[in-house]
């Protein structure tokens, strides 16, 4: 079954539960397991989380979230119009941050990158960053 | 929704996890739990996840946070009860080669004693 989502929120932290359990909701239907339910939570968790401390450094702005199912395919875009990411390779490296005061892991990306399928971020510095993600369920 | 528990062991503060442990839940934990470090009567801390539900980078971000002040007051940390998808996120932190990790509070509790014995 093909479907589509599209849902806008404001870039606090306690909307990563939100995003959560829209994307739940989304793929529910087609029974994933608990492994790949919690993989695509994990995964979102992560890239809203991204947008929201480093694309928006705790400002008010508004966060994306875009999902699409074609053929048991999950496609996740997750979309903010922040600073931008300076140097996209090395923020993508495992335990990089930009931000070790506070207690960032530099796992974001590798999270992403580990429990989903496919992991393509395009961002640009001032304008914002957009992450694309899939996973066959 | 998230909430905290803790309590004192035979060796250690325990800390009982619970919920979803995301940026948000980090954030709110992260003081809370240096407080009762800094004030508790042992040195050693377990961070017992038998009720976290998910844990993303943050709560990994938490864990190491706190195993750096732990181990600055002369500590030992450790984690017990993970599930299996916390327990994935923990093995792809690489955690496991600072932190001991586990399957049963009553292991790691045993573990504690154990050293205390040498």
């Amino acid at each position: 079954m093909n479907n589509y989502l599209k849902a806008e929120f404001s870039s606090k932290s306690i909307n990563e539960s939100l995003a959560r359990i829209i994307v739940s909701g989304f793929i529910m239907s087609l029974d994933p397991t608990i492994e790949e339910l919690s993989d695509v939570k994990t995964a979102v968790s992560e890239a809203v989380t991204n947008s929201i401390i480093h694309g928006y450094e705790g400002k008010e702005g508004k966060v994306m979230l875009e999902l699409t199912l074609e053929d048991r395919e999950l496609t996740v875009k997750v979309c903010d119009h922040g600073i931008g990411i300076l140097d996209i390779e090395q923020a993508r490296e495992p335990l990089y941050t930009s931000k070790p005061e506070c207690d960032r892991s530099g796992m974001g990306f590798t999270v992403m990158e580990s429990f989903m399928d496919s992991l393509h971020i395009v961002s640009e510095q001032g304008q914002g960053t957009t992450v694309i993600m899939t996973k066959k369920l | 929704m998230m909430s905290k528990n803790f309590y004192l062991g035979k060796n250690s503060l325990i800390v009982n996890l619970r919920g979803e442990i995301d940026q948000y839940a980090a954030a709110q934990l992260k003081s809370n739990i240096d407080i009762e470090i800094e004030n508790s009567p042992k040195k050693n801390l377990i961070f017992d996840l038998k009720e976290v539900t998910l844990m993303d980078s943050s709560g990994i971000g938490l864990i190491v946070g706190r195993y750096k002040l732990v181990t600055s007051l002369g500590g030992k940390m450790m984690l017990c009860n993970a599930s299996e998808s916390v327990f994935k996120m923990l093995r792809l932190s690489g955690i496991q080669k600072v932190v001991d990790i586990y399957e049963t509070l009553a292991d790691a509790e045993k573990s504690l004693s154990k050293q205390k014995g040498r």
